[in-house]
């Protein structure tokens, strides 16, 4: 329990309060992305899987009794983007931005694609499939552009040590 | 048995069967399941109106700065005076707007007679991508059902009730694809169609009109009321204005664009019509 940190399942939990507000605030030509999908990605190449899976499956939950329509989507959401992030997480540095922003380009088209599916069912889908892709790229390219500082902070707070012995055993 | 109880996989299992099934359940909303969401929806919406009203209390902040240099750049000497006059001003209009707010709130008591008339103040709207709904501080415990329709205070339609917790609910808009309203022309009441929102009008605030009868005579500008034909919306709510005419021809059907007569991003306070024989 010493390696417990409580700090980020709270900050995931007032990400959630905050996230209409944030996709209001922060939102470019009117797209915005899930901060909390997002933020809960960003945490899971920094935690053990187990972890990083209670956590995401604890906050989707969450999320689901608040805003969504019915409870399980934010779960599967959640918890198959932290699945993406465990395999990535071996291959790449989590300070590596050109792979920052790869990976969540790409990550976040996939898992929009199946939110929107989920949402709006595969007929309203396939029928505006033209429109639903062009937002969604949007909303991948803007999850890729904020990579760049997610990647700067990464470095940034593993500069202390964690980083270092990561690079030995590499 | 309690071995089985104690093992940690077997723990876990349960666990998932259990969410598994909580989740099937809670797909239809009117699920008595979907009660546990007010162990986080009734603190939250507390915390989020808090928000909402700073937001905007910020929001006015901002704006009273920039009307602020603008009179020091104008008059300097008046600053004071004409500040103190910004203060009575908005003050007055505050109370203009509320005094009409309460008239049209009047308006629609008498108009809807048969309805009990809540109240309601928009605490914020839940984020999506191709969807977005809106949160009001009125629940159950206020007396909100599902599907109950939402009008705005000048008799203009808003949306209905999707789901209701125990202080709040949520309200899908007139522009969202769950929606469907009978209508017909406020001119000659004759012909039907049915309103209903689009996926690709939605981003442009828009809705579409199909299934015209071919005696509804309509034109752009017109503009279209609730009919009363179904279970949800009474007759005589104003739906939209038409802002075009097209037709399918394929289909050989006409269909049309609707312009709500609400605007989704500046409405406040909404009120939620609850038939009295309920």
């Amino acid at each position: 329990m010493k390696s417990y940190k409580w700090y980020v399942p709270v900050f995931l939990i007032i990400i959630i309060i905050f996230q209409p507000f944030l996709s209001q605030w922060f939102a470019v030509g009117g797209i915005s992305i899930n901060f909390v999908l997002y933020f809960t990605m960003l945490f899971a190449f920094t935690k053990k899987p187990a972890h990083s899976i209670t956590v995401a499956a604890v906050v989707g939950l969450t999320y689901d009794m608040i805003y969504s329509n019915w409870l399980g989507k934010m779960i599967i959401l959640l918890v198959v983007g932290t699945i993406f992030v465990m395999i990535v997480d071996k291959r790449i540095y989590r300070e590596n931005i050109p792979g920052l922003i790869l990976f969540f380009f790409a990550a976040i088209f996939l898992l929009e694609n199946i939110n929107t599916i989920m949402e709006t069912g595969f007929g309203e889908y396939f029928g505006s499939i033209l429109f639903i892709q062009t937002r969604i790229l949007w909303m991948s390219l803007y999850a890729a552009a904020l990579s760049i500082i997610a990647g700067i902070a990464y470095f940034l707070t593993s500069l202390r040590g964690d980083r270092k012995i990561r690079m030995k055993g590499a | 048995m309690i071995k089985l109880l104690k093992n940690r996989k077997f723990q876990i299992a349960l666990s998932i069967v259990a969410l598994l099934f909580i989740v099937l359940l809670s797909v239809d909303r009117f699920s008595k399941v979907n009660i546990i969401r007010n162990i986080v929806t009734a603190p939250v919406v507390l915390v989020q109106k808090g928000i909402n009203s700073a937001s905007e209390w910020v929001g006015g902040i901002v704006s009273g700065i920039r009307g602020y240099a603008d009179v020091i750049e104008e008059n300097r000497n008046l600053k004071d005076e004409n500040l103190k006059l910004k203060q009575q001003v908005s003050t007055l209009a505050e109370l203009v707007e509320e005094n009409e707010r309460l008239r049209e709130s009047l308006g629609i008591k008498n108009k809807f007679s048969d309805f009990e008339i809540v109240g309601a103040n928009i605490v914020g709207s839940n984020p999506g991508n191709f969807y977005y709904n809106f949160r009001i501080d009125a629940g159950s415990l206020d007396g909100v059902e599902i599907d109950a329709p939402v009008i705005a205070g000048d008799n203009v339609l808003v949306g209905r009730v999707y789901s209701v917790d125990l202080t709040s609910s949520v309200i899908i808009p007139l522009i969202d694809e769950k929606m469907g309203v009978s209508v017909w022309n406020t001119k000659s009441e004759g012909g039907q169609g049915i309103v209903k929102g689009d996926i690709e009008l939605k981003e442009q605030g828009r809705c579409l009109m199909d299934t015209i009868s071919e005696d509804f005579d309509l034109k752009p500008g017109d503009v279209i009321e609730t009919s009363g034909i179904g279970s949800i919306y009474p007759r005589g709510i104003l739906v939209g204005r038409i802002e075009s005419i097209h037709r399918d021809d394929s289909l050989i059907e006409r269909y049309a664009i609707i312009e709500p007569l609400v605007n989704f991003n500046e409405i406040r306070e909404v009120f939620i019509l609850k038939n009295k024989g309920d």
